[in-house]
């Protein structure tokens, strides 16, 4: 005889008990999903921040990695390859930066478009 | 556990969130009986069912989608059980080992197998005054017939330890239903 149908009366009065006992309120899944999503909401923004903070750090490592490594060995390997090359007309700076600042937001607004249509489509 | 459980899981881990109100509505009156049974107090229970199910969301990403969902579900709803009744310590009866020891095994069986009606309000006492966790191993074991293995994997006990607890709990309801006076 197994265990369980040995203590006959042991599960009797525990199925007793578990009629006895209350049910869940009717909107117990509701209320529950509405914290469920608010805590999906902060996961979202809590890893939104993070990635934000390690490209701004990768970016940051990278502009230190090559200032301070690269370059210097640039400058001893290579102009003696390349013969250097003097500047001597005068270079208007909006014209040579405007165009690199206007793609760069173009992209970033489309960015932002793209991940919106994207997160769309997730929640058809 | 179902491949259909397994794609949804999937997909509530890419984002779509909506998709965990399934799991709730199929394990929430579970999930509501054993934290009930445990702690004895409606309000507690519903509010300890929901940061169970909450726990369960934040933590579905280290689910390993091959074991049962339901034992990982339960296990933590009864560490989180246990750990709400840190706080909140409830009135439960201790018996001297030397009692339990003395105790006949074979009284123990023939008692906690006889249906008598008397008998059954004498036990449904008896369990009011077992520990929280007593409470759980033998709803566990004996009202949902989950297996030692099953039982010890919710519980994180070992599944000797499992049996020897069972075997204290079931001497303890014999003591405790012999002293009750009707």
């Amino acid at each position: 005889m197994k265990g369980q149908e040995r203590y006959s009366s042991l599960k009797r009065a525990l199925q007793r008990r578990e009629n006895k006992q209350k049910r869940l309120s009717t909107n117990f899944t509701y209320t529950t999903m509405l914290r469920v999503k608010e805590a999906a909401v902060a996961r979202e923004k809590r890893e939104n921040r993070i990635q934000f903070f390690a490209t701004v750090a990768a970016s940051l490592l990278m502009i230190i990695g090559a200032v301070y490594i690269i370059a210097p060995i640039m400058e001893n390997y290579t102009f003696s390859i390349i013969p250097q090359i003097s500047i001597s007309e005068h270079i208007d700076t909006l014209n040579l930066y405007a165009p690199i600042i206007i793609a760069t937001i173009l992209l970033l607004l489309l960015d932002i478009k793209l991940r919106k249509i994207f997160k769309k489509k997730l929640k058809e | 556990m179902r491949s259909d459980e397994k794609d949804t899981i999937k997909h509530i881990l890419q984002g779509e969130t909506h998709l965990y109100a399934h799991f709730i509505e199929k394990y929430s009156e579970a999930v509501f009986s054993l934290v009930s049974h445990m702690i004895n107090c409606r309000e507690d229970a519903e509010e300890i069912t929901q940061d169970i199910f909450l726990k369960a969301f934040e933590k579905l990403s280290s689910f390993n989608v091959d074991s049962s969902f339901s034992t990982w579900l339960y296990r933590i709803a009864y560490n989180t059980t246990i750990s709400a009744l840190r706080r909140k310590p409830c009135i439960s009866v201790t018996i001297a080992e030397e009692i339990l020891a003395d105790t006949d095994d074979t009284l123990v069986d023939e008692t906690l197998s006889n249906e008598n009606d008397e008998l059954l309000q004498r036990l449904d006492r008896a369990i009011a005054l077992l520990s929280p966790e007593e409470r759980a191993l033998v709803r566990l074991h004996y009202l949902e017939e989950r297996s030692i293995g099953e039982t010890a994997q919710i519980t994180g006990l070992k599944e000797s330890n499992v049996k020897v607890k069972l075997h204290r709990t079931r001497k303890k309801l014999y003591i405790l239903i012999k002293e009750q006076k009707i």
